[in-house]
């Protein structure tokens, strides 16, 4: 079977999709499928491609000029349907927060994505979600049935592990951070509810902030100059872009807690990648968060502050529960695999392929 | 031999006179070249800016045509099947929101 794949995101910064991109890309590699990928950018050579794909044996392909019968399925997974492409279709809708949270996202990002998923759902696309809560948003936003989507969820970065107590420190010390961190990391944009997490954090007592500075680990973002502003208040608050995942992995591997209070996601993968680090985890009780986390995280109202403050508190306080929680996570973590998402992935690709679209999941 | 000092003199004020004469004439070309740097400077900064309206104007045509084809595509899924009505009219109302917030871009 010849599968056509999405790498339009792969070559992006840390972000989600990229990050998911490349680790599929990698696992179905590795279980052996046939794929060519299509999407590249133009100004991205053969050389520089292949090696930052990780040399995948796959046809490269730029742009999105899918030759009739070139692929029996093709995955759509950065919101961008090709716009000739007539076949076999899997789309992966990551989240629906452009419609359930409009004012967190950017205008043109909005139209982009509803135009995707729009297309999509216009051209018989078989809908992967990456956890139940995204999929139930679909049927509750665009009535997709739960027969036209599949659930596969993601897993943490198999780059991402726990490293030892001295490693963590010199990353610590480079980023000139003294103590255990209270860490967030993801893009800094109004969803991920950075500025009640920030203003939780400040009412922590002066001796906890002290000890445990706060650090958001981000590679940039949107509507987020109070976010940027009000760290700058804060003397024990950082803002910081790790170079790699071996500084992310330290980061993670070094926090006291990993707070996560985001209003929504589609799945949550710095959850799982905190918990493969072995950092506990504060997070939303809502969306995918409570799906991803299970009950080895303390979950929160995002919308109440003190609810977050309360969690740092306890944790910050308690070393025996922090260790509790961090043990729930590596196992957590553990139970998630991308080689088993590719395989789940590639028995979808050959169902759709046949014609016979998901089975309920 | 006694006409030789004079025609010397003469020489050198011609020569001063000339090099006068270049100094100005240096000036006034400086002058011409600096008038006309600042003029070609003018005249970048002003396409500039015409070049930022626009694109200003084919941003804001880009935007109100993917607006128009979220509608279209809206419209034809639910003839199609693919939108129930409900979702269609929820889409709709979104999408007109989404013109309005271009408005105010």
């Amino acid at each position: 079977m010849r599968i056509g794949f999405d790498v339009s995101k792969a070559l992006a910064p840390r972000d989600g999709i990229g990050r998911y991109a490349r680790e599929l890309l990698r696992a179905l590699t590795e279980i052996g499928a046939s794929l060519e990928l299509y999407g590249l950018p133009a100004e991205v050579g053969e050389a520089v491609a292949r090696q930052q794909l990780g040399d995948v044996p796959h046809g490269l392909h730029w742009g999105w000029a899918i030759e009739p019968r070139a692929v029996d399925v093709f995955h759509s997974l950065a919101w961008t349907v090709p716009h000739a492409y007539r076949g076999p279709l899997v789309y992966t809708c990551h989240d629906l927060t452009f419609l359930t949270h409009p004012g967190c996202h950017l205008l043109d990002n909005k139209i982009h994505c509803l135009s995707g998923v729009l297309r999509a759902n216009l051209a018989g696309a078989v809908f992967h979600a990456p956890s139940r809560a995204t999929a139930d948003e679909l049927r509750r936003q665009l009535g997709i049935s739960d027969e036209q989507t599949h659930v596969i969820p993601h897993a943490p970065a198999r780059d991402l592990r726990q490293v030892g107590e001295a490693a963590a420190a010199r990353v610590l010390e480079r980023f000139g951070i003294g103590g255990a961190p209270v860490l967030a990391v993801g893009t800094l944009e109004p969803r991920k509810n950075l500025a009640r997490l920030i203003d939780a954090y400040a009412g922590l007592d002066e001796s906890l902030r002290q000890s445990h500075p706060l650090v958001l680990a981000t590679g940039g973002g949107w509507k987020h100059q109070t976010i940027l502003d009000r760290c700058t208040d804060i003397e024990t608050a950082h803002v910081l872009s790790p170079r790699d995942d071996g500084e992310l992995a330290a980061l993670y591997s070094a926090a006291a807690v990993f707070a996560y209070p985001s209003l929504a996601e589609g799945f949550g993968l710095p959850v799982l990648e905190a918990m493969a680090c072995g950092a506990p985890v504060v997070t939303s009780n809502r969306s995918s968060m409570p799906e991803v986390a299970g009950d080895a995280a303390r979950l929160v109202d995002p919308d109440d502050t003190a609810q977050i403050r309360q969690a740092l508190d306890d944790l910050l306080r308690r070393p025996d529960e922090r260790n509790r929680l961090a043990a729930l996570g590596r196992e957590r973590a553990a139970s998630f695999s991308w080689i088993e998402t590719a395989r789940q992935t590639l028995d979808l690709y050959l169902r759709v392929a046949a014609g016979s679209g998901p089975a309920a999941s | 031999m006694a006409m030789l000092p004079t025609l010397s003199l003469f020489l050198a004020l011609t020569a001063l006179a000339a090099a006068a004469a270049l100094l100005v004439l240096s000036r006034r070309a400086a002058g011409a070249r600096r008038e006309l740097a600042e003029r070609m400077h003018d005249q970048a900064m002003a396409l500039d800016q015409r070049c930022d309206v626009l694109q200003q104007q084919l941003d804001v045509a880009a935007r109100d045509q993917r607006i128009d084809h979220l509608l279209t595509l809206v419209d034809v899924s639910e003839r199609q099947g693919r939108l129930d009505g409900a979702a269609a009219r929820r889409l709709e109302l979104y999408a007109l929101e989404l013109r309005e917030e271009a408005r105010l871009v």
